[in-house]
């Protein structure tokens, strides 16, 4: 509760006039000081034209480094086929039993041991965007084999808007097939099958190309005979 | 008469003088700084003892008021000083921050004790002496009876305000009354 000698003196406070207290005030000299600091505008911010060229030139420079970066890894990948020491060069994959292989960049090979038959397998780039796994794919029009494929078209697989991969008819119970399944990105499942129409002993089925490291992928085979995982070419 | 006419007169509606001030008019922003001028500088001198302090605090208040006066809705006859005592006292605060802890031992009231002069009783004070006798507190007691006497506040409020507990408000109150009682005791 206030006094009240504070009561007085907040009364005598409020009642003081200025020039009271300091005789030689003058409010117009000090009006003069403070319109003149109201009227001083903030000049906008205007950065040299130089300035908007120097970072158009580092855009540029970045996206340049980065796309010379991305081809210098692609064909970095595309060269390396020479078995990584610490890795295993040969796996037999039995059966019906998927086998987890860890690769590094090199090329895969399955080999189909009954055949003898090489099978090159590569993770191609453009396929990507195959999100239908167990996706059925051969490439007979790639192969020695210049017989025209029977098409079914009802089961067209697209991997854009305009590339389709024809699929061929294939009596499945006499169906090769090589799943990989890259579980480092597990949306991501190829099964390159063999059927009768690709008979070639020499045909290469499908051509990928590892572009994601590390890989860790699954060989499940879902034929009747083992296959042979070679690392390297 | 248009917002940026530059007829006014003393006897303006000071809801009329926001609403041009907002819209930068020079001549309604001179009419409210003449006006409150005064009371305004008082009170700066209350808080900043050193008269060019005071001043220098007085015109960045100002400049503060008319450059966030947009912000500002007048709400009747009052509104316009106490919003502009609000910053003052912010500005005032802000300032005794900056120089150095407002709160500290009691050093500085023994130094204070030992530089008192003589003074008149209360009654027969002029606003010089009633000033003089206010600024010679110490900076924490000084700045908490100043709150509390001639802004009104209450300890919860002060506490708030200075970052200190109620309790600490209260004695410095209670310390401020003390000197100032005695000194004024003194000149009886």
């Amino acid at each position: 509760m206030a006094l009240d000698f504070e009561k007085l003196l907040k009364e005598k406070m409020d009642e003081a006039s200025l020039n009271e207290l300091i005789p030689g005030w003058d409010t117009e000299i000090h009006w003069h000081g403070l319109a003149q600091k109201l009227q001083t505008k903030k000049k906008p911010i205007f950065l040299p034209a130089w300035s908007y060229a120097a970072a158009l030139l580092v855009a540029v420079l970045c996206c340049w480094f980065y796309l010379t970066q991305s081809t210098n890894e692609q064909t970095k990948i595309k060269k390396v086929t020479v078995i990584a020491p610490q890795t295993p060069n040969k796996i037999i994959v039995e059966t019906g039993k998927p086998t987890m292989v860890t690769v590094k960049k090199e090329t895969l090979i399955v080999k189909e041991i009954q055949r003898k038959q090489s099978v090159l397998v590569k993770i191609n780039k453009d396929y990507d965007v195959v999100k239908d796994t167990g996706m059925v794919l051969s490439l007979d029009n790639i192969t020695e084999n210049k017989q025209e494929p029977s098409v079914d078209k009802s089961n067209m697989h697209s991997l854009s808007t305009e590339q389709k991969i024809p699929v061929i008819a294939i009596n499945k119970s006499r169906q090769h097939a090589v799943n990989i399944l890259d579980i480092e990105n597990e949306d991501r499942q190829f099964m390159i099958s063999k059927g009768p129409a690709a008979g070639s002993s020499s045909q290469i089925l499908e051509r990928m190309q590892f572009l994601i490291t590390p890989q860790k992928v699954i060989v499940a085979n879902a034929g009747p005979y083992p296959l042979e995982v070679l690392f390297g070419k | 008469m248009g917002l940026n006419s530059y007829e006014f007169s003393n006897n303006t509606d000071e809801g009329y003088l926001v609403k041009c001030c907002k819209n930068n008019n020079p001549a309604a922003q001179k009419l409210l700084y003449k006006k409150y001028e005064g009371a305004m500088m008082i009170l700066c001198l209350r808080y900043v003892v050193d008269y060019e302090d005071a001043k220098e605090v007085l015109m960045d208040g100002f400049y503060s008021f008319f450059k966030n006066i947009g912000r500002f809705s007048y709400l009747g006859e009052g509104s316009v000083k106490a919003w502009l005592t609000k910053i003052l006292v912010n500005q005032c605060l802000s300032f005794l921050r900056k120089r150095k802890p407002i709160f500290s031992t009691g050093k500085d009231l023994d130094s204070y004790e030992n530089k008192w002069a003589e003074e008149n009783v209360l009654d027969n004070m002029n606003i010089k002496e009633i000033m003089k006798l206010v600024q010679s507190l110490p900076d924490g007691y000084r700045t908490v009876f100043n709150l509390y006497v001639f802004e009104g506040m209450n300890h919860r409020e002060i506490g708030e305000m200075l970052e200190i507990s109620e309790n600490t408000s209260k004695s410095q109150l209670h310390k401020a009354r003390e000197i100032l009682k005695k000194k004024i005791l003194q000149t009886i």
